[in-house]
Formats: structure tokens, sequence, C-alpha cells
């Protein structure tokens, strides 16, 4: 099955339909979520961006797997 | 020419006896992509690893790593997030070891010689990242070892 959602550009994967902007904006979105709710809950700056980090890692882990699924295969 | 068409056509067919080589190709995607999906996999574990490494062995705290190091043991106290860290630390490897490994080998089988052959394309990108992610499940794993039979050597 061929998506075409996304393009991929070194190990980056960029939107390149309807559906990847949505999944893009989702995983962008997520990643502001955490931010909040980490910093909401922690101590100090670094507190804030060693957890942040992790899960923004885990997000993009997520994100890239979906868009090595339907990426725009050459 | 007429004498050479004529002996063309009086030369035996050859028999099909030969069979060529059995092609069994398992990339189920091209090299590039895993690599790149192969980075995104090992990016968590060696970031906890990074984290574990500054202050336990560098010794370089600051109040930093702890926060990372208390989220894996959060996740490992929830009997429903319990498996996350398993399939982050290990799971993800794992997968970028078979996506890596698939994507640079080739195997063929000759059915008259019985030989089967596995070749390995030099893709480096692949190869360091597979190496990334073994060497990163055999330190999760040796250390699961370790501390099991550390925890369970009572004292005589």
């Amino acid at each position: 099955m061929n998506f075409n959602w996304f393009v991929r550009k070194g190990i980056l994967y960029w939107p390149a339909s309807i559906f990847g902007w949505i999944i893009f904006l989702l995983a962008v979105a997520c990643a502001v979520y955490l931010f909040i709710d980490i910093d909401s809950r922690s101590h100090s700056v670094s507190d804030t961006l060693i957890n942040w980090v992790f899960n923004c890692l885990i997000v993009g882990v997520v994100y890239s797997l979906i868009g090595f699924l339907t990426e725009k295969k050459t | 020419m007429e004498d050479f068409e004529k002996k063309l056509d009086r030369m035996a067919i050859p028999s099909g006896s030969v069979k060529p080589p059995l092609e069994i190709k398992l990339a189920i995607v091209n090299a590039q992509r895993s690599a790149a999906l192969g980075i995104w996999f090992v990016a968590v574990p060696c970031y906890f690893l990074f984290c574990v490494f500054m202050k336990y062995y560098f010794h370089i705290n600051l109040g930093l790593f702890d926060t990372m190091v208390e989220i894996m043991s959060d996740l490992d106290k929830n009997p429903i997030m319990k498996w996350v860290s398993p399939i982050l630390l290990v799971g993800l490897p794992l997968l970028g070891i078979t996506m890596n490994g698939l994507a640079i080998c080739h195997f063929s089988y000759k059915p008259e010689e019985e030989i089967f052959l596995i070749s390995v394309k030099l893709r480096w990108l692949n190869i360091a990242v597979l190496l990334l992610s073994l060497a990163l499940i055999c330190i999760f794993i040796g250390y699961v070892v370790v501390e099991n039979i550390h925890h369970n050597t009572r004292p005589l």
C-alpha cells in the first residue's frame, strides 16, 4: 500500500500531503503539551528539559515510524 | 551463410537442467530508509544510557539526570506501563538490528551445488546502526543478568 504522506530527507520525515500535515501538527501539539505538563510539575529548567527531551524522543520515534510506513517510495 | 543457418538448425537445444541460483531477497526496506529509522530507534536508549553514565560513571550529577532515571523506575512500578521500558530499551534496538540486517544482507541458494550464500552490502551507516543496537542490547541484557545474580546471591 502506497500512502505518500511523507517525504524523507536524511533521517527526518517531512509531510507531503494533508494527512502528513495532520500527523505532523499532532506530533508538534503533543510535544508542546508535554512541555507545558512537565514544566508545571518540575522544579528547575534542567529538570524540565531532561524530561521533555526524553518524551520528545519517544514522540519522534512514533512519528518516524508512521513516516517510514507511509512515506513516498521513489 | 546458409550452411551456418542449417548448422544452427541441426544443433540440439540445450536442456534446462542447470537451474539458476535461487534468490532469497529479504530486503523489506532499502538500506537508507532502514538506517534512518534505525537512528531513531537507538536515540531513546542512547539518551537513557548517556544520563545513567553521566550520573553513575562520571559522577556528574548536578541534579540533572535523577529525573530521567526516575521516569524509568516509575514506568517499572506501574503495572500497565511496565512493558514500555523493555520495549524502548531492548525492543526498538532489536527491531533496528532486524531491519538493518535484512536491508544489507542478500541470500541466495544454488540447488545443484547445495550452497547457501549470504552476502553483505557494505553500507557503513547501516552497519554502524546495527553494531550500536547490538551493543545497547548487550549492555541492557548484561545489566539485567548481573543485577539478578547480585540479588539472588545470599551469603552462606
